[in-house]
C-alpha cells in the first residue's frame, strides 16, 4: 500500500462537491502567495487545503507530522532531500523501463543492449534500497513521534533490517557492472512437448565440467587422481540458426531478470513515491509557520474536540501576511455556542464585516487541513461540508447564461441546497442584495431557517436588517463597532 | 486383429455425378466431406444402418459423446504429424509419447460408445476387446516409463564458455529464482517467470542424448516395440463423425424453423411417396417460409409433368424431390413429415446450362445429354429429373423432342419429373402437376404443387394482387393519395 503523510489510511479522502473557487473567495490564495513563491508547491498546498478533511483523526495526523517537522530542526530538509534523490531514481527507473520497452517493441534488442538495461535496473534498485536505508537511519536519529512518520519508519525498517535486504543488495551489485563472462551460464527446462519452457541466467559457480578432450590428449596425467569428474557434453552449434536461437533466448533471459528487478523497484516507488508530492504541502505549511513566527503573528493548532466555536484573537491571513505591519491588523473573537444555528453580522460598508467572514472561513479551512490558524487560541469543530456564497458581479455573457445577478445567486444557492447535509458550514456574504429588501429578506430568512433546521451552520454578512427580527431564534447576531471590531 | 469397424460402409456403387448435387444446390448446404458421402448411394441395408445411427445422434448423450470424441480426434490428427515435423531425436520421442497418450485416450472414448446403437456398439466392442485392452495396458505402462525417462532430459545447465557445454542441473536455483526468493521474503511480489515455447535445437538434443546414453538406449528400446503399430487407425472416424454431426446439425436448424425430418421407409417396390416435403436448399437463400409439398410417384404413375406460372415453385419442387432422394439414398433423414421410397439404382437430372460447349449449340448439347442419361439408366430402376429441357428449341420442335424423350422413358419404365413450359403437355396422357395458390395461407400468397388436368393458364392476376398492383389495389392506392 502506498504510504502517505496526508492521509492515515493512504487513500485520499476529502469533502465532496466543494466549490473550486472557495479559496479565491476567502483570499487564501493571495495570502499564501506572500508565504511561498514556488507556484508549483503553492498550488499543491492550496489543492490540499481546498479539500478539507472531515475527520478529526486525519487532521490530527497532519498536525502531528507538521509539529514534528517544525520541532526537529533540519529534519524536514534532510527528509525532503532524500526524497528528491528517491524521486530522481524513480525518474531514472522510468527511463530504463522505457528503453527496455522500446527495444522490445522495435525488435532491436540484443544481448548487449539488454545487458545495459539489466545493469541500469540493478544499479537503480540498489540505490533505491540504499535510499530506504538512509530514511531508516534519518528517522532513527531524529526520532519523530507522529503516527504518520512512525509508520513510514516502520515500513523502511521492515525492508532494510530484513536479513535478505543485504542479499538483495549483493545481488544487485553483482549485476551492476556486468562483464560478458557474467552472462554465459543458463538453466533450461523443457516441457512435455520438448519445447524450451524456461531459460534463465545461472551463476557460473554452479557449473562444473570436466573436459573429456583433455583426457583424450593425455593431459589427465597432471590431474590429481582424487579430483571429482563432472559429466558434461560439448554443444556444437553447427546447425544453421542455432547460435541465433541461443542469442534470442539469452536476450529473453536477461530481459526476465531485469523485469524482476524492475518489478521490485516499481513496488518500492509505488509505496514511497506519493509522499514526494505531499511534502510540498508540508513545505508551504512550514514556510507559513516560520513567516508567522518571524512576523510575530500569533498562531495555534486549533482544538478540534469541542462542538462549539470559540476563537480568541482571530486574524485574517491575507491582511496579516500582506501588510508590512501585521500587528496593526484588528483581531476579533468568535463564539458560536453548540446549540446556535449561526451568526448574523450587520454593519456599515467598510466596517470589517467581510474581513471577519473571511477570517472565520480561512480559520475553518486551515483547521480542517491540519494547519495552525491565526489566533491566540481556537476551538473549532469540524464540519462535514463547507460552502460559500459571496456576492459577485454578473457572470460572463455567454451561451446558456441568460440569468441576471439575482437568478445567478438563486441558482448557486439551489445547487448548494441540493448538496449540503447536516453538519455543513455555509458562509454567506451579502446574499440577495440585488433584489428588493423585502423580497431578499424573506427569501434569505426562509433559506436560513432551512439551514438551521437541517443542522447546517451558517455565518451571514448582510445589510438586510429585517433579518434581525425574522431570524432571531437560536441565532447569534453581531454588529460592527468602531475600529473594525465585531461585537 | 479384426478390421476396424466403419460407420459408413459402401458397396462400391457408382458415384453420382458431382453436377447432380450442384443442380440440386446441395453444395450450398453441405461441406465437401458430406457431399462426397452423398455422392455414393449406399444400398438398402446400409440405409437402414445409417438411419439407426442418425437416430442415435438425435439423443444428446450420443451427440455430446461424439462431439468430444471428434474434438479429440481432430487434435490427434495434428499430433500425428508431430514426429514428421520433429527437428531432432528428442523432439520426435516426445511426439511419439504424445501420440501414444492421445491414442489411449481415444481408444478409451471409442470403447465407451456402447449402448447407443448397433453400429456404435460394434466400434465399442472393437476398441474394448481383450486384444485391444491388453495392447492399451502395455502402451500406458510404456507411456509412464517414457515420461519418466524423458524427464531426465528436461533440465540442464548450459555453459557458453570457451567451449559450449551441457551438464546435468546441479544449480540450487537460477538467478531469477534466487532474486524472487529475496523479493518474496522482503514482501514484494514478482511477475511469473516468462514461459517460452522455443523448439529445442538439434545440437542440444544430440548433446543431451550423449550425456545420458543409458536413458537414450532404454527410450529407443521402448520405441522399437511400436514401430509397426498403425496409430493412424482412429483418424478415419473423423470424416464419418463429421458427416453424421453435420447432417444432424442441419436437422436441428430445420427443426427450429418448424421443418420436420423423417426416416423414410425403404420400399421394396419402386415408388417415391412423400408427405410435406421441404426444399431445404432454400435455407441457403435465407428463405424461412418454405412451403411443403406432397409427392406420389408410383409404378402406376411414375412420370409427371410439372408446368405452370413462373415463381410458383416448380424448380423448388423438383429440387426438393431430388435433394431428399439423394439424402435418402445415403441413409440420411429427409426433410418431410413421412415418406416411403424405393432405393433407386440411378438418379440423373438435366438442368439448362450455359452454352459452355464450344463444339455444340445448346439444343445439340441437350440432345446429347439426354441420350447419355438414358444410356446410363438403361436396365436400372432410375429416377430422372428434367428441368426445362428442350426449351431452347422453337415450340413445335421442342415439344416433338419432349414427346420422343418421354416415350423412351415410359418404355424404359423409369420414374421421372419433367418441368416444362410447353402447354401441350396437358394434352398428353402423362399426369400433370401444377402450382396453385395455397388458399389456407391467405396472407402469404404461396403455392402448392397439385395434380391437375386443367389449363396451364398463367396466374398473372394473383401475382399482381400479391404485389398490390392489381386494379383494386391500385384504385385504393389512388384514393389514399387523394388523386
Amino acid at each position: 500500500m502506498a504510504l502517505s503523510i496526508l492521509y492515515p489510511q493512504g487513500a485520499k479522502s476529502g469533502m465532496p462537491d466543494l466549490d473550486p473557487r472557495i479559496l479565491y473567495k476567502l483570499s487564501l490564495d493571495r495570502a499564501f502567495a506572500e508565504v511561498c513563491a514556488d507556484i508549483k508547491k503553492r498550488e499543491y498546498f492550496l489543492e490540499v487545503t481546498a479539500t478539507p478533511v472531515p475527520d478529526r483523526a486525519t487532521v490530527e495526523f497532519r498536525q502531528d507530522i507538521l509539529k514534528d517537522f517544525y520541532r526537529l530542526s533540519g529534519f524536514f530538509e534532510r527528509f525532503a532531500s532524500l526524497y528528491a534523490e528517491l524521486e530522481e531514481l524513480h525518474a531514472q527507473n522510468k527511463d530504463v523501463k522505457k528503453t527496455g520497452f522500446v527495444l522490445n517493441l522495435s525488435g532491436t534488442a540484443t544481448a548487449s543492449s539488454k545487458k545495459s538495461v539489466l545493469e541500469a535496473q540493478a544499479l537503480c534498485l540498489k540505490r533505491t534500497l540504499l535510499c530506504i536505508r538512509s530514511f531508516d537511519i534519518l528517522l532513527e536519529n531524529y526520532a519523530p513521534c507522529s503516527a504518520g512518520l512512525t509508520v513510514f519508519q516502520k515500513t523502511c525498517r521492515e525492508i532494510c533490517r530484513h536479513p535478505d535486504f543485504e542479499k538483495m543488495l549483493a545481488f544487485c551489485s553483482k549485476y551492476e557492472y556486468l562483464s560478458a563472462s557474467n552472462i554465459r551460464s543458463f538453466r533450461f527446462t523443457l516441457d512435455d512437448a520438448c519445447r524450451i519452457e524456461h531459460y534463465e541466467l545461472t551463476d557460473n559457480q554452479h557449473i562444473h565440467v570436466t573436459d573429456p578432450d583433455l583426457k583424450q590428449k593425455g593431459l589427465n596425467i597432471f590431474r590429481r587422481t582424487n579430483k571429482e569428474v563432472f559429466p558434461c557434453q560439448r554443444l556444437v552449434l553447427s546447425h544453421p540458426g542455432s547460435a541465433e536461437k541461443y542469442r534470442k533466448l539469452t536476450v529473453e533471459a536477461i530481459s526476465d531478470l531485469s523485469g524482476a528487478l524492475a518489478a521490485v523497484a516499481k513496488q518500492i516507488f509505488e509505496t514511497f513515491s506519493p509522499i514526494y508530492r505531499e511534502l510540498d504541502f508540508y513545505f508551504v505549511a512550514l514556510q507559513y509557520m516560520r513567516v508567522l513566527s518571524e512576523k510575530n503573528i500569533p498562531f495555534c493548532f486549533p482544538d478540534l474536540s469541542k462542538r462549539g466555536v470559540c476563537i480568541r484573537g482571530l486574524l485574517d491571513p491575507y491582511l496579516c501576511l500582506s501588510v508590512p505591519n501585521p500587528q496593526k491588523v484588528v483581531s476579533n473573537d468568535v463564539e458560536i455556542p453548540e446549540n446556535c444555528k449561526g451568526l448574523l453580522i450587520f454593519g456599515n460598508n467598510g466596517s470589517g464585516k467581510t474581513v471577519f467572514l473571511r477570517s472565520f472561513g480561512c480559520a475553518q479551512f486551515l483547521a480542517q487541513a491540519g494547519l495552525p490558524v491565526l489566533a491566540e487560541s481556537a476551538e473549532i469543530p469540524l464540519c462535514t461540508q463547507i460552502a460559500a456564497q459571496f456576492s459577485e458581479a454578473e457572470k460572463e455573457f455567454c451561451a446558456g447564461n441568460d440569468a441576471g445577478r439575482f437568478e445567478q445567486e438563486v441558482r448557486e444557492l439551489s445547487e448548494m441546497v441540493e448538496t449540503l447535509k447536516k453538519g455543513a458550514l455555509v458562509l454567506l456574504n451579502e446574499t440577495f442584495q440585488s433584489t428588493s429588501y423585502t423580497e431578499g429578506g424573506e427569501a434569505l430568512c426562509d433559506l436560513l431557517n432551512y439551514f438551521g433546521n437541517c443542522g447546517i451552520r451558517f455565518v451571514l454578512v448582510s445589510h438586510l436588517h429585517t433579518l434581525e427580527e425574522q431570524c432571531k431564534t437560536d441565532v447569534k447576531i453581531l454588529h460592527t463597532a468602531q475600529k473594525y471590531k465585531i461585537v | 486383429m479384426k478390421t476396424t469397424p466403419r460407420l459408413l460402409n459402401n458397396r462400391g456403387n457408382a458415384p453420382l455425378p458431382e453436377q447432380l448435387l450442384t443442380d440440386f444446390q446441395a453444395h450450398r448446404l453441405f461441406s465437401a466431406g458430406v457431399l462426397e458421402v452423398l455422392r455414393s448411394p449406399c444400398g438398402e441395408d446400409e440405409i437402414l444402418r445409417r438411419q439407426q445411427l442418425f437416430d442415435a445422434f438425435e439423443k444428446s448423450e450420443c451427440r455430446e459423446k461424439i462431439k468430444d470424441l471428434l474434438s479429440l480426434l481432430t487434435t490427434y490428427r495434428k499430433t500425428l504429424y508431430l514426429p514428421n515435423d520433429a527437428q531432432d531425436v528428442l523432439e520426435r520421442w516426445h511426439a511419439e509419447v504424445h501420440i501414444w497418450e492421445e491414442y489411449l485416450q481415444i481408444c478409451s472414448a471409442l470403447s465407451a460408445l456402447s449402448g447407443l446403437c448397433p453400429a456404435l456398439d460394434e466400434v465399442a466392442r472393437f476398441y474394448g476387446n481383450a486384444e485391444k485392452r491388453e495392447f492399451s495396458e502395455r502402451l500406458s505402462q510404456n507411456v509412464l516409463e517414457m515420461r519418466e525417462l524423458l524427464r531426465t532430459f528436461h533440465q540442464g545447465l548450459l555453459a557458453f564458455w570457451e567451449k559450449n557445454w551441457v551438464t546435468p542441473d546441479n544449480a540450487p536455483c537460477d538467478e531469477f529464482d534466487e532474486f524472487a526468493t529475496y523479493a518474496k521474503n522482503l514482501g514484494f511480489s514478482l511477475p511469473a517467470k516468462k514461459k517460452h515455447t522455443a523448439r529445442i535445437e538439434p545440437a542440444l538434443s544430440q548433446a543431451l542424448c550423449a550425456l545420458y546414453p543409458d536413458i537414450t538406449k532404454q527410450v529407443e528400446e521402448i520405441l522399437c516395440q511400436y514401430e509397426t503399430v498403425d496409430f493412424r487407425e482412429p483418424i478415419s472416424y473423423i470424416s464419418e463423425f463429421e458427416f453424421f454431426l453435420e447432417i444432424d446439425t442441419l436437422n436441428r436448424k430445420c427443426a427450429e424453423m418448424g421443418i420436420p425430418h423423417c426416416y423414410p421407409k425403404v420400399s421394396q417396390t419402386p415408388l417415391y411417396t412423400v408427405k410435406n416435403l421441404y426444399d431445404v436448399s432454400l435455407l441457403s437463400k435465407n428463405c424461412t417460409n418454405i412451403v411443403p409439398n406432397d409427392g406420389e410417384f408410383t409404378q402406376k404413375d411414375p412420370f409427371f409433368f410439372l408446368t405452370g406460372t413462373n415463381g410458383g415453385g416448380k424448380t423448388s419442387y423438383l429440387r426438393a424431390l431430388g435433394l431428399n432422394l439423394i439424402l435418402f439414398l445415403s441413409g440420411c433423414p429427409i426433410f418431410a413429415a413421412a415418406a416411403n421410397i424405393y432405393p433407386f439404382a440411378y438418379i440423373a437430372a438435366h438442368f439448362p446450362t450455359d452454352e459452355r460447349f464450344t463444339q455444340m449449340g445448346r439444343l445439340e448439347e441437350e440432345l446429347f445429354r439426354t441420350e447419355e442419361i438414358l444410356a446410363q439408366a438403361k436396365e436400372k430402376k432410375a429416377f430422372l429429373f428434367f428441368n426445362e429441357t428442350y426449351s431452347s428449341a422453337d415450340e413445335q420442335k421442342g415439344f416433338e423432342l419432349l414427346l420422343q424423350l418421354c416415350e423412351k422413358i415410359r418404355i424404359a419404365g423409369h420414374f421421372c419429373l419433367y418441368v416444362t413450359h410447353f402447354p401441350g403437355v396437358i394434352q398428353t396422357s402423362f399426369p400433370v402437376l401444377t402450382p396453385q395458390i395455397d388458399e389456407k395461407n391467405n396472407n402469404a400468397r404461396t403455392y402448392k404443387i397439385v395434380k391437375t388436368k386443367g389449363s396451364a393458364s398463367s396466374y398473372a392476376a394473383d401475382i399482381l394482387k400479391k404485389y398490390k398492383l392489381d386494379r383494386a389495389s391500385l384504385e385504393e392506392r389512388q384514393k389514399e393519395n387523394g388523386t
